[in-house]
């Protein structure tokens, strides 16, 4: 029974928060991202333009689940809690030798949830490649174990390593920069970890070296070649690589940095000087002199007490999409990293001993999601876990440095409360897209076909029945092809339709872009003829494009319901295609 | 216990190929201007790229190269970041292909000197 947990504290705690996640996974259903991973999965057909590969891991699963949200949430929180489990078993022995607090291993957990549920719960392409990434790593934290030679510890290492690659094709394949990170940082772990010889290390780093600058040497041929078809390389992600947008994709990270590092800034004042006096403290115990003994007591307990001042005076507890997209959320683990820096600095300075695992968690979310739309600090949101984890480490290390274990056991402090506060404001308090609480969530209705019953906020819930309602009493049934214009893939998947082309028609129109329109026009004709249509906003201006789209919008229509879509407060208008009577 | 690598000690030797390989690739980019006038952005940018902020200053170098040179000479953003993927794959060749070999060979070299004098010591 060594892994039942040794604390009151978490005997309570872990049935406590497990037993609430299960209730909240009976409430709430997001609108837009959530619905449309549930439509590419019911209708892979009709989203021939996917982000990633993701939909071959997921949509099994989602059938497997019988097509039922709630089923399918509870899969996520349990495959998530089951690897985040492996990788602190797998990882533990890299971060001590001795009797560790299970609570670091409560820190993962609280911190892997939170990673995935600020967003809607489901199996997409953030957290599978959490999934596999933490399963990835728990193998290569095996693979790269220092024990004693064996036969048997060959083949387990051998295997682990191959598990590890496994899991970044896995990665990759759903999100393809994750998967490109996870290798990067695993082959730099590997390298810095295993007693390779000094001429084997040099050999490694030339191949290396000689690999990426064949793969830079052809993409620049690539982009350069006269051939204007050519010097575009479209990849399955869907991105356009061309110089342009290398260039605009790094200013923009430049104008995103110049924006978020005065916030953090601010932050970072706070902790400032407990900081800086705790790298002084290290200082002088390096240089073998003696400190007062009441020094690193004040030191951790005013680190402590500055900690939880930032986190309450700039807000960087709250874990919901507001907060992940300001930064917030994301300043807190950067608070936290920082905080340890100047006596990280003075350790690597003292002893030249650098931690290979602190520098590659540190950097692993934030080059987890290079290429994306969002923001580096947003795409990093996803993987805390592995924040979280490095964290752990790099604290433990400058404990046993400053010969006092209450600095770590303070980070392990901070870190639960972190991950805890933001599972509950992201989860609970305020859901993804500023839905209302989860306790004010309280009227079922029924989502999808085959239909799950979710308890949603009243005007959400009278939303929905009003425009199935609408639709039934003028013969429409479940399985129908519904046209969503625009941002209407949650009604499309609450009233159990197909979307035609897309799950998601996100009006392209409006800025001129005909995106929506190729779409359309890839489905077949009498689909197209025969779908309902729900409006959001008077779309009636684009005529012109519903026609060049086959689309006779909106003569050839009889308006038979309106409605509000309580999320927007905009006119929901809900026709029917005279070529149905 | 990580020990930064001497690459500095090899790097005079091989600054002519590395020049001669950033006027090629300058030509590869299409940048149509005179070698003379783009060095100075060019190692304005090398040095700011020196700083670990990015990975083998990969991006930092994309975005100085293209302000620079489209303030100073008005060269568009998309050949001048391709002359900058161009200077960054030759800076790997140069120094993985040139000082990384060196080094390896220096480090071969080391190894069976120290190996041949124990088998001296142990011969006497």
């Amino acid at each position: 029974m060594r892994w039942l947990p040794k604390s009151n504290g978490i005997f309570f705690l872990v049935p406590t928060v497990l037993g609430t996640l299960v209730w909240a996974q009976f409430r709430s259903f997001d609108l837009l991202d959530a619905a449309t991973h549930f439509l590419t999965y019911q209708f892979p057909a009709d989203n021939p333009d996917t982000h990633t590969r993701y939909p071959l891991v997921a949509r099994p699963l989602w059938l497997l689940c019988g097509s039922n949200i709630v089923a399918f949430r509870l899969l996520c929180l349990a495959l998530i809690s089951a690897a985040a489990y492996v990788f602190w078993r797998a990882w533990r022995p890299v971060f001590t030798t001795e009797g560790q607090s299970p609570w670091s291993g409560v820190a993962i957990w609280l911190s892997a949830l939170a990673g995935i549920a600020w967003l809607p719960v489901l199996l997409g392409y953030n957290s599978l490649s959490t999934l596999f990434a933490l399963f990835g790593l728990a193998a290569l934290a095996h693979a790269l174990r220092p024990t004693p030679r064996s036969t048997a510890r060959s083949v387990a290492r051998s295997v682990a390593a191959l598990a590890f690659l496994v899991a970044v094709a896995a990665t990759a394949l759903v999100k393809p920069p994750a998967g490109l990170a996870l290798a990067f940082w695993g082959g730099f772990l590997a390298f810095f970890t295993l007693p390779l010889p000094r001429w084997l290390r040099l050999a490694t780093l030339i191949t290396a070296g000689g690999l990426v600058a064949c793969g830079l040497f052809l993409f620049v041929r690539l982009l350069s070649a006269p051939n204007a078809d050519a010097s575009t390389l479209r990849y399955f992600a869907g991105v356009t690589f061309s110089p342009l947008w290398i260039f605009e994709t790094f200013a923009r990270y430049g104008r995103e940095l110049s924006a978020f590092l005065p916030a953090l800034g601010v932050d970072l004042l706070f902790v400032a000087l407990p900081s800086l006096g705790l790298a002084a403290m290290l200082l002088v115990r390096h240089c073998g002199r003696a400190v007062a003994p009441f020094w690193a007591p004040l030191l951790i307990a005013s680190l402590f007490l500055s900690l939880i001042a930032v986190v309450i005076v700039r807000q960087l507890w709250d874990g919901s999409y507001a907060r992940a997209v300001s930064g917030e959320m994301a300043r807190l683990y950067l608070v936290l990293w920082v905080a340890l820096l100047p006596a990280a600095a003075v350790h690597v300075w003292k002893t030249r001993a650098v931690s290979p695992w602190s520098v590659a968690l540190f950097f692993l979310p934030l080059t987890s999601g290079f290429g994306s739309t969002n923001t580096l600090y947003f795409s990093a949101l996803h993987w805390t876990v592995f924040w979280t984890a490095g964290l752990l480490l790099l604290s433990r290390i400058l404990a046993d440095a400053l010969g006092d274990p209450r600095l770590h056991r303070l980070y392990i402090a901070t870190l639960v409360l972190a991950g805890g506060a933001h599972l509950f404001s992201g989860h609970f308090l305020r859901p993804y897209m500023n839905q209302p609480a989860l306790w004010r969530q309280n009227v079922p209705a029924s989502v999808g076909h085959p239909a799950t019953t979710l308890k949603l906020d009243p005007a959400t819930a009278r939303f929905i029945n009003d425009v199935r309602a609408t639709l039934s009493a003028r013969g429409y049934r479940p399985g129908d092809d519904v046209f969503g214009f625009f941002n209407l893939p949650g009604v499309i998947h609450a009233i159990g339709a197909v979307q035609p082309g897309a799950p998601w028609y996100f009006g392209t129109w409006y800025g001129g872009d005909d995106t929506d329109g190729g779409k359309i026009r890839q489905v077949p004709l009498s689909r197209r003829q025969h779908a309902w249509i729900i409006t959001q906003a008077d779309v009636t201006g684009f005529k012109k494009q519903f026609h060049d789209s086959g689309i006779d919008f909106p003569d050839g229509y009889e308006k038979i319901g309106q409605t509000t879509n309580p999320s927007t407060g905009l006119e929901i208008g809900i026709w029917k295609p005279l070529a149905r009577r | 216990m990580v020990e930064p690598l001497p690459y500095v000690r090899f790097a005079p030797r091989f600054m002519l190929p590395e020049t001669l390989a950033s006027l090629l690739a300058m030509h590869d980019a299409g940048v149509a201007t005179s070698p003379f006038v783009v060095v100075w952005p060019i190692a304005i940018v090398t040095l700011l790229s020196l700083v670990p902020f990015t990975v083998a200053g990969f991006g930092l170098r994309e975005l100085g190269v293209a302000a620079l040179m489209k303030q100073w000479y008005g060269v568009p953003a998309e050949p001048a970041v391709l002359l900058s993927l161009a200077l960054g794959t030759v800076g790997i060749i140069t120094s993985v292909g040139f000082g990384g070999v060196a080094l390896l060979i220096e480090t071969v070299r080391t190894r069976r000197g120290a190996a041949s004098k124990s088998d001296h010591a142990h011969a006497a």
